[in-house]
């Protein structure tokens, strides 16, 4: 009888959590980025009946119709880009050369580090123009032309942000589960998904929110030009927005998952049988499909303060975080026959009697190049 | 122009793991790095039709290399002569090219920081040897030459014989022909 090897010492797993939490926090920060975006441009209208109410151009105006709040929500956008590339540069086996990431053009990082700093930057401009608190505004509150720009290549460089974490995996043709045009889709759908959510998280379920900006949110002179509260508007958007973005991402991973199932390639289907009735069965059914995508989706058909507030936002991050760990953590090899016998042979790292030579060698081996000529 | 390429001959080799040994001495390799393992899927078939077949690993040295292509700091590099290969001082450690390459021929300490990988020991070969390897192999199952070089033995197995190789069909061009055992390679 064959006992199935271990296949522990064979080292085909490279990217581990840090990679997960960065495609999670690049997806969450571009889609967060993406629908403050939508939500400023919706506004725009807003501001020039402020201008045309007001007489003059003032700061205030742009807050009260765009929303103060989504401004903190374009900060913290920033700050979960920023949280990606620390991760990022930790992740790295010799971080001081990070600059490198830059220079070949065909290397799809390379696409995505240039796009997480356009992102980066350009919502920065974007929000210190518009949302800086005014009284530390010195001169650049009149600089609306710029701070629009800056919106618009936040919007668009944080679009490719979403999608690129889907292509950087489903691009490597050695790992056949993740090599196929479903990833991205999935990815940027989850994206928009967590951003929502992280958007709405804010606006309804802060408390911060209550006391900072409930001024703004209430503010009758916004409701007096304009015929409505922007901010109440946009909080019940949101929530619409995210049970159809959830809606679409249980459908596209549960077509995915069948597709890769009944799949001709045999690497992809065995990480498809893991998932629906192998070991991971439990994280995929109960933690990712009911917990990260179904509760949530419940809990915004509910409805409430609480329940579509605050519980299914935070349940539909998690589940956003899960399918990125899922997704690094099942990228199998398609296997060269005998492969996992062979590692699962090689002594442990900690092996009794091996190890002290290795050690005594400072982990080389006993032989120098030179001597062998 | 230059080609270099590989020939194992699955018929000659006994699986004795020469060749895997002499690249730790050569290359000075650390522990739980590994660039030519010789792996076999055991006894196959019924008695008494049973066989044995070892298939050694090494880098493919492809043609179109996924693991160049992606490297986002040009440290991972292919030469003129089709050798590929890895600038230590140039790579940042990010890992992408081990998780693109279909062979899993790439291995990453983490007290050193960069990716290693086999370079057909490209220090031996522009000196005119061949590779330590293919220089050790007794049954003469590695064969190393110049696929350009109409008179290198390489070129000449290559086409006169049937070779496989290893997932031809992913589109990387590999460099390394498998000429195979009596029951094939079950590649």
């Amino acid at each position: 009888m064959r006992v199935a090897p271990k296949n522990t010492k064979m080292n085909t797993r490279f990217w581990t959590w840090p990679i997960a939490i960065y495609l999670f926090l690049g997806g969450l920060g571009g889609g967060t980025i993406f629908m403050a975006g939508i939500f400023f441009f919706m506004g725009l209208p807003n501001v020039n009946a402020m201008v045309e109410f007001y007489g003059v151009l003032a700061p205030e105006a742009v807050l009260y119709s765009t929303g103060a709040p989504l401004g903190f929500a374009i900060f913290l956008g920033i700050v979960c880009l920023a949280l990606g590339c620390l991760l990022l540069i930790f992740e790295l086996g010799q971080p001081k050369l990070f600059v490198r990431a830059f220079i070949t053009k065909t290397a799809i990082i390379k696409w995505g580090a240039v796009l997480l700093t356009i992102a980066m930057i350009a919502a920065l401009i974007w929000w210190v123009i518009f949302y800086w608190p005014h009284e530390w505004n010195l001169f650049w509150y009149e600089w609306t032309g710029i701070g629009v720009g800056a919106a618009a290549v936040a919007m668009v460089a944080s679009m490719g942000l979403m999608v690129y974490t889907g292509v950087l995996l489903s691009s490597m043709k050695a790992r056949p589960f993740w090599n196929t045009p479903a990833v991205p889709i999935l990815f940027t759908v989850s994206a928009l998904s967590t951003g929502c959510a992280l958007l709405s998280l804010w606006l309804g379920g802060s408390p911060l929110e209550f006391w900072m900006f409930a001024p703004y949110r209430e503010g009758f002179e916004i409701v007096a030009v304009i015929g409505f509260s922007p901010m109440e508007y946009v909080y019940e958007m949101l929530h619409l927005i995210d049970t159809i973005l959830v809606v679409a991402e249980i459908i596209i991973l549960l077509l995915f998952v069948v597709m890769q199932y009944s799949s001709n390639e045999l690497g992809a289907k065995k990480v498809a049988a893991r998932w629906i009735k192998g070991e991971t069965k439990v994280v995929f059914w109960g933690g990712m499909i009911v917990l990260g995508l179904l509760v949530p989706l419940g809990c915004y058909l509910a409805g409430g303060a609480v329940i579509a507030g605050i519980v299914a936002p935070v349940l539909a991050l998690c589940g956003g975080l899960l399918l990125r760990f899922l997704f690094v953590y099942n990228n199998d090899r398609r296997g060269i026959p005998g492969e996992v016998k062979y590692f699962d042979r090689l002594p442990d790292k900690g092996d009794p009697i091996l190890h002290p030579y290795w050690e005594n060698n400072g982990g080389k081996a006993y032989v120098t190049k030179g001597a062998m000529r | 122009m230059t080609r270099y390429a590989m020939v194992i001959d699955q018929r000659r080799c006994i699986g004795c793991q020469s060749c895997t040994v002499a690249c730790r001495t050569w290359n000075d390799l650390p522990m739980g790095t590994i660039y030519n393992p010789v792996v076999s899927e055991g006894v196959v078939g019924h008695f008494p039709n049973v066989h044995l077949t070892f298939t050694p690993m090494l880098c493919m040295h492809c043609d179109n290399a996924p693991c160049v292509l992606c490297c986002p700091a040009a440290a991972s590099q292919q030469d003129d002569d089709g050798i590929v290969w890895v600038d230590p001082n140039k790579c940042m450690g990010c890992k992408v090219c081990a998780q693109s390459c279909p062979y899993g021929m790439r291995s990453m300490e983490h007290s050193e920081g960069y990716i290693r990988k086999c370079t057909f020991c490209k220090d031996r070969v522009r000196e005119g040897e061949r590779p330590y390897c293919v220089a050790t192999c007794h049954q003469k199952a590695r064969i190393f030459g110049d696929l350009d070089d109409p008179e290198s033995d390489v070129s000449k197995l290559v086409s006169e014989l049937r070779t496989d190789r290893i997932f031809p069909e992913l589109g990387t061009e590999p460099q390394v022909y498998y000429i195979p055992d009596l029951g094939g390679t079950d590649l």
